[in-house]
């Protein structure tokens, strides 16, 4: 197995309200996205939908930690996209950006595909929220191949410089 | 930031160089941008709630076995505090 860089994309001056990768390649067998990102606001949560699909077709169940004294556990939770903690808040040190990386296995399949994401960011700042820590396990529940990903914030911008590269997992 | 919050679209059929598009949200993108701000804050609002409800246990069970006789110590051995 090996991983081949798809595309990268770099939010430029203005920032940008979300990144969509549209008409993926269907020859690989599994997708990631690296992604380092931080916003305009305080919040802190990235949406990842697939397929432009706004229907009910998403579960995920999710460990956050913000360090160091919170630690929030196993959600379950069901909706219209999987939303996982880990992105950069504009409140943290500056020019602090998180690293997210996403899995998406079996993308090209007729199963549902399952997902995952490990996310981080540094602020060195502060009694609480130091850090985030964040594991997430998602399921988009159709047969469909993924042929879109869009990662977006809810009502807030990823700010200039914040970038996601596309890679594809494929067999040698 | 601009007036209108726009998106980046990348549609990987095309050759490189050519991929990236930058768009202006339509109405409708923006109504349904906020629609998931709303159901983002109840959801923030569930899990506020379900961390204090399990900060309030936490302490109710502290205050129990202390009063059963345990000590700061012997508590905090068992409940990995």
């Amino acid at each position: 197995m090996k991983k081949e860089l798809i595309e990268t994309i770099t939010v430029g001056s203005g920032g940008a309200s979300s990144i969509e990768f549209t008409s993926i390649p269907q020859d690989g067998k599994d997708l990631k996205v690296l992604f380092s990102n931080r916003f305009d606001t305080g919040q802190a949560t990235i949406q990842v939908q697939l397929n432009s699909d706004t229907g009910a077709n998403y579960s995920k169940t999710a460990l956050n930690t913000f360090g160091p004294s919170y630690v929030q556990s196993a959600q379950v939770i069901d909706g219209t996209s999987i939303a996982y903690v880990g992105g950069g808040r504009q409140n943290f040190t500056s020019n602090t950006f998180a690293s997210n990386e996403i899995t998406i296995s079996n993308y090209a399949s007729s199963s549902s595909k399952s997902l995952s994401v490990d996310a981080v960011v540094e602020n060195n700042s502060g009694a609480d929220f130091k850090y985030y820590l964040s594991l997430t396990a998602g399921n988009y529940t159709t047969t469909d191949a993924v042929t879109s990903i869009k990662l977006f914030g809810s009502g807030a911008n990823f700010v200039e410089h914040s970038t996601a590269s596309l890679y594809k997992v494929v067999t040698e | 930031m601009s007036e209108t919050p726009v998106k980046v679209v990348v549609d990987l059929s095309k050759p490189k160089g050519q991929r990236e598009s930058i768009i202006e949200l339509t109405a409708e993108e923006i109504a349904e941008r906020e629609v998931i701000v709303a159901e983002a804050e109840a959801q923030q609002v569930i899990d506020d709630a379900a961390v204090a409800a399990r900060a309030d246990a936490k302490a109710s069970a502290n205050d129990k076995l202390a009063a059963l006789g345990l000590s700061a110590e012997e508590i905090a051995a068992i409940t990995g505090a």
